[in-house]
């Protein structure tokens, strides 16, 4: 999965990730944002770009296999 | 039938990227009441908000016009469209001026400056003409500031659908909030569709090809679907871009930063000349080689740039750099990043580009549709968009974006306005349509038929073609639509959206081959084994097609060449394809 998560230790529940995610990848519950989709991440990184307290993790090799297991 | 929302006015701009929202402040400033309806956040989303630090052609007032027309019309195989073209060198600049203009008062730069205060161009290393440095981030965020202190109406997280038209003429578009399921019915007598092009990668990606099939369904002529070009990137890479795992992606490269060793020793000492030649894929299989036998790891070592280039490449990459601190805690400017290799092979992800066709424009980025302008990705490329030039994507975003809002302001006038209760009866099918797709409980989700459309479309597109395997994806697309469609659930509004999104790609996919078949020759990124000559005596012409009966009627288009002579030659076509 391309976002790995939240490190609650750091968040400090500013939404600006939920805000920004094009894929709306975060969804939010109690004032509190929760990784809703994470296959739907692009890796663009925009979340850690506007994520105040470096809270956002972001992985951005590529985790879906190769159609049809190409090696080109 | 019952719609959450109602929304009048003079404008609707579809999606806010360079085009968009330029367009959008052509608009707010001749006075018009302008809605803004994007997918994403105002601004943040498509293809423009993933860029960074871009390369930007635009032609300057002292450049040589005749080079610009020649370098631009040579690299697109000589199918840009010549008038478009010479308006893009001619006006291209005064668009760039004006964003920079937007940007400063909001305290931001979009084009980068250098020490003596000029912008920052580079020169092409293949091309006679002069690229420069733009700021995606900057812009766009002047852009939100722009639209939202200025009074545009900003449907955000709103994905249309539907374009509402009747007789040929624009009245209006529906759409729904993805995260609400609140319905949206727009009434306008003028839409600029900027809603970008259609991307087939192997990470999703917000771009999936609605502007075009929704454009199609109401009458719109669709124009140059054969450009399906294709690439292929490594699997380690970032997508948008450089500073971690990626082969520099151009922009610290020119700036001056290495990949280096633990000893110091540079990288491009220790490659083969087969690596020397292959450009970022060469960098990436070095790499990948030395960590494979225990000599990484390889760092990407920005160290050794000016402050000055330190300052601007951590602007213009800020997402990267900021992504850097965050994984590896460490300053990216200040130290060496280690690039991290989770194969010990080198492995490519393909990625079928968007650099294809799109919706057909006038000299005024009219469609056939009147009241339907169109900017950006989202319309032909024969307006000298989505070649193989670097820098030309961005600057016909952003060109398009305030030359054709400036005509859709002057639509406006003309069409006067749309009217509510017609638009509410437009939009009955489209409501039905999307209850019927809410009402599908089928086992496989619209990500599932994402992925299989970019299966069987990949392979294909990423190797060199002939007739035999086109008609071959073509039996397999319609297969997977046969076979997947009937079979498809939609569990809510997010998964209504991806819905949407991947019977588009699955329309777009088949569209591209199917233009690509028709042209008996290799042109524009396609190379056809079964045709490997590049044939300008019979085959200078654009594919087209537009909907008749139901169906796609294609047809072509002869090439006019009213300011570059183009060679009447049938030669070898030798240009690369990945
Ligand atoms: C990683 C990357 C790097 C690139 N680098 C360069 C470069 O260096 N130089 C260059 O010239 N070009 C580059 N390009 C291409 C360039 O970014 C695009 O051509 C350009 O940004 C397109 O702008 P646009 O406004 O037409 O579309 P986009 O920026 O894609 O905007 C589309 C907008 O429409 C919205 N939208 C989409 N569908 C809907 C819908 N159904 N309803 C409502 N809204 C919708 C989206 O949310 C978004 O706001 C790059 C592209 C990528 C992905
Ligand atoms: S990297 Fe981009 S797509 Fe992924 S979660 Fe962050 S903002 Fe969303
Ligand atoms: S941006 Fe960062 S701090 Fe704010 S909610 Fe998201 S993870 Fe938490």
């Amino acid at each position: 999965m391309a976002v790995q998560g939240i490190d609650y230790e750091k968040c400090v529940d500013c939404g600006k990730c939920y805000d920004i995610c094009p894929d709306d990848v975060f969804g939010m519950f109690c004032g509190k944002v929760y990784v809703r989709d994470p296959m739907g991440c692009q890796s663009c990184a925009l979340c850690a770009m506007v994520c105040p307290s470096g809270a956002c993790h972001i992985n951005v090799v590529r985790p879906k296999p190769l159609p049809a297991g190409r090696r080109v | 039938m019952r719609f959450d929302h109602v929304v009048e006015g003079d404008m609707l701009v579809v999606g806010s990227g360079l085009a968009g929202g330029l367009a959008a402040i052509r608009g707010l400033d001749a006075g018009k009441k302008v809605i803004v309806a994007t997918k994403g956040k105002l601004c943040w989303s498509g293809a423009s908000a993933v860029v960074g630090g871009a390369a930007t052609a635009i032609p300057f007032p002292e450049d040589d016009k005749a080079v610009w027309m020649k370098a631009i019309v040579e690299v697109s195989d000589y199918t840009a469209d010549q008038e478009w073209v010479r308006d893009y060198i001619e006006n291209g600049y005064a668009q760039m001026e004006k964003i920079s203009e937007i940007t400063r008062r909001h305290g931001l730069e979009g084009f980068p400056r250098d020490a003596s205060g000029g912008y920052w161009r580079f020169s092409n290393p293949k091309y006679p003409v002069k690229t420069q440095l733009c700021s995606p981030y900057e812009i766009l965020e002047a852009f939100e500031k722009e639209l939202r202190q200025r009074g545009a109406v900003c449907c955000e997280r709103v994905m249309i659908t539907h374009l509402l038209t009747e007789e040929g003429q624009v009245k209006g578009a529906f759409g729904f909030s993805y995260r609400t399921g609140e319905s949206w019915l727009f009434c306008v007598p003028v839409v600029v569709m900027a809603a970008g092009g259609c991307t087939f990668k192997v990470d999703t990606y917000d771009n999936c090809g609605e502007p075009f099939a929704m454009a199609y369904e109401a009458g719109a002529k669709m124009m140059a679907f054969d450009r399906g070009g294709a690439l292929v990137r490594p699997r380690n890479a970032m997508r948008a871009g450089v500073l971690d795992n990626v082969p520099l992606a151009g922009l610290p490269q020119w700036l001056g930063a290495r990949f280096v060793n633990a000893e110091g020793t540079e990288l491009s000492e220790l490659m083969t000349p087969e690596e020397l030649n292959s450009g970022r894929l060469g960098v990436d299989a070095a790499i990948t080689r030395e960590v494979a036998a225990g000599r990484g790891p390889i760092y990407e070592d920005c160290t050794c740039l000016s402050p000055e280039s330190k300052k601007l490449l951590f602007r213009l990459k800020k997402a990267n750099c900021r992504r850097v601190q965050v994984e590896y805690g460490l300053d990216p400017m200040e130290e060496k990043i280690p690039m991290r290799r989770e194969q010990t092979e080198q492995t490519y992800v393909p990625d079928v580009c968007n650099r294809m066709g799109g919706i057909d424009i006038d000299i005024h980025g009219e469609s056939n549709i009147r009241g339907l302008f169109v900017a950006g990705d989202a319309s032909a490329p024969k307006a000298c968009a989505q070649h193989p030039f670097p820098g030309v994507e961005i600057g016909w975003a952003m060109f398009s974006g305030g030359r054709i809002g400036g005509y859709a302001v002057q639509a406006c006038d003309r069409y006067g306005a749309s009217d509510v209760k017609l638009c509410r009866k437009l939009a009955e099918p489209a409501v039905f349509e999307l209850i019927q797709a809410l009402n599908a409980h089928g086992p496989v989700t619209p990500d599932e038929l994402k992925e299989k459309v970019m299966e069987t479309l990949i392979p294909y597109n990423v190797n060199h073609c002939d007739e035999e395997a086109m008609k071959a994806c073509i039996a397999k697309l319609e297969k997977v639509a046969e076979e997947m469609l009937p079979e498809l659930g939609v569990r809510d509004f997010h998964e209504l959206r991806e819905y949407v999104e991947a019977k588009s790609m699955l329309w777009v996919a088949l569209m591209i081959v199917q233009s690509e078949i028709r042209r008996k020759e290799s042109r524009v990124g396609v190379h056809r084994r079964d045709y490997p000559m590049m044939d300008n005596v019979n085959w200078l012409k654009w594919i087209g097609f537009v909907k008749k009966d139901g169906r796609p009627e294609f047809f072509t288009e002869d090439i006019a060449t009213p300011y570059f002579d183009v060679p009447k030659t049938i030669t070898l076509q030798t240009r690369p394809r990945v």
